[in-house]
């Protein structure tokens, strides 16, 4: 143990000026949070130029108000769900030991992934109502739709194992220092 | 404490963030990346701090939440050099010493890696309940359990 002490207490660092120590402080800096604001800001500019245009694009007219307002929820959705990903990113840490921390982050991250799905389910429920709505389906139609299904359920189905796994390797970290 | 004030105490334990981004990291971007995530939430927890305890502490507690709980790329980063590299294999390690110990502290868990960085700092049992969370005994014992773990695998 001694030999992996002086290895461990021995190792080199790379040595960070001060500028560029400053630097990391400012959120505009931040790798991680600079793409997801810009995701954020791509995504919901897309999908602000889709509610101006799906009107008269997509004969909002021709369908019932409540389809047309289960679209544009859908879509606010979505742009949602960004924006609460972005403010979930950045939280700092909380709790008085590793472990209070740990579980606190893991409470956040289970909560975050049911909305994180739930959000995803509900906006795509929502616009394949608005498009699908007063379509006669001939067998082709039907083929293509079934296809879709299948390819949607798939995405769901990766969503959710995505987050199991992310939650189970937090999980497994925080029981290890209980 | 003000902005100058953290960033001279930062400079004087970057060591301590450098050798925790190599435990939980494996490439030099995503090493870098922790860092800079690392340094953020500690500003942004520093509200958070009581001057009862001790900065290092502190700072051990925010780096290591950080660096277990924030989420690794999915995708290595490609990078396109104008010419082919000398080594295979990557360049040969300035320490050999330091990187055999790295490879095998990276075959522990998440949990297990944040006691031993925190034993091979030098810390007491005390210090490292403090940091953890967890009983002074109970620190003994999963500490041991992870010595044998890492003799077997130091030995291999």
């Amino acid at each position: 143990m001694d030999t992996l002490k002086s290895a461990w207490q021995g190792m080199p660092g790379r040595e960070k000026q001060q500028h560029e120590l400053r630097g990391m402080l400012q959120e505009g800096k931040h790798p991680v949070l600079k793409q997801l604001r810009r995701q954020v800001i791509f995504e919901s500019l897309l999908f602000t130029v889709f509610l101006v245009v799906y009107y008269d694009f997509f004969d909002g007219n021709r369908k019932p108000p409540a389809l047309n307002a289960l679209l544009v929820s859908g879509v606010l959705l979505v742009i949602v769900h960004g924006i609460l990903g972005y403010f979930a990113a950045k939280q700092p840490v909380k709790g008085n030991s590793l472990h209070e921390a740990l579980s606190a982050r893991l409470k956040q991250l289970k909560t975050f992934a049911i909305l994180s799905v739930t959000f995803r389910v509900l906006s795509t429920v929502c616009m394949l109502l608005f498009f699908t709505y007063a379509i006669t389906f001939t067998v082709n139609k039907q083929l293509i739709f079934g296809g879709a299904a299948v390819i949607l359920l798939i995405q769901f189905a990766i969503l959710v194992w995505m987050w199991v796994r992310r939650i189970a390797r937090l999980g497994a970290a925080a029981k290890e220092l209980n | 404490m003000n902005e100058t004030q953290f960033l001279q105490l930062i400079d004087q334990h970057q060591g301590i963030i450098f050798k925790i981004c190599r435990l939980y990291r494996d490439t030099k971007e995503d090493r870098e990346d922790l860092f800079q995530e690392i340094v953020f939430q500690l500003w942004k927890s520093l509200p958070g701090y009581s001057a009862r305890a001790s900065f290092t502490t502190w700072m051990y507690r925010v780096a290591l939440t950080t660096a277990i709980a924030v989420f690794r790329k999915k995708q290595p980063r490609i990078v396109y050099t104008a010419a082919l590299p000398e080594h295979t294999l990557g360049p040969r390690p300035e320490n050999p010493a330091a990187e055999q110990l790295m490879q095998t502290l990276k075959q522990l868990n998440d949990g297990e890696k944040a006691l031993i960085a925190l034993y091979l700092e030098d810390l007491s049992y005390q210090e490292i309940a403090e940091i953890t969370g967890i009983s002074e005994n109970y620190v003994g014992v999963k500490l041991n359990r992870i010595k044998q773990k890492l003799a077997k695998l130091w030995t291999h």
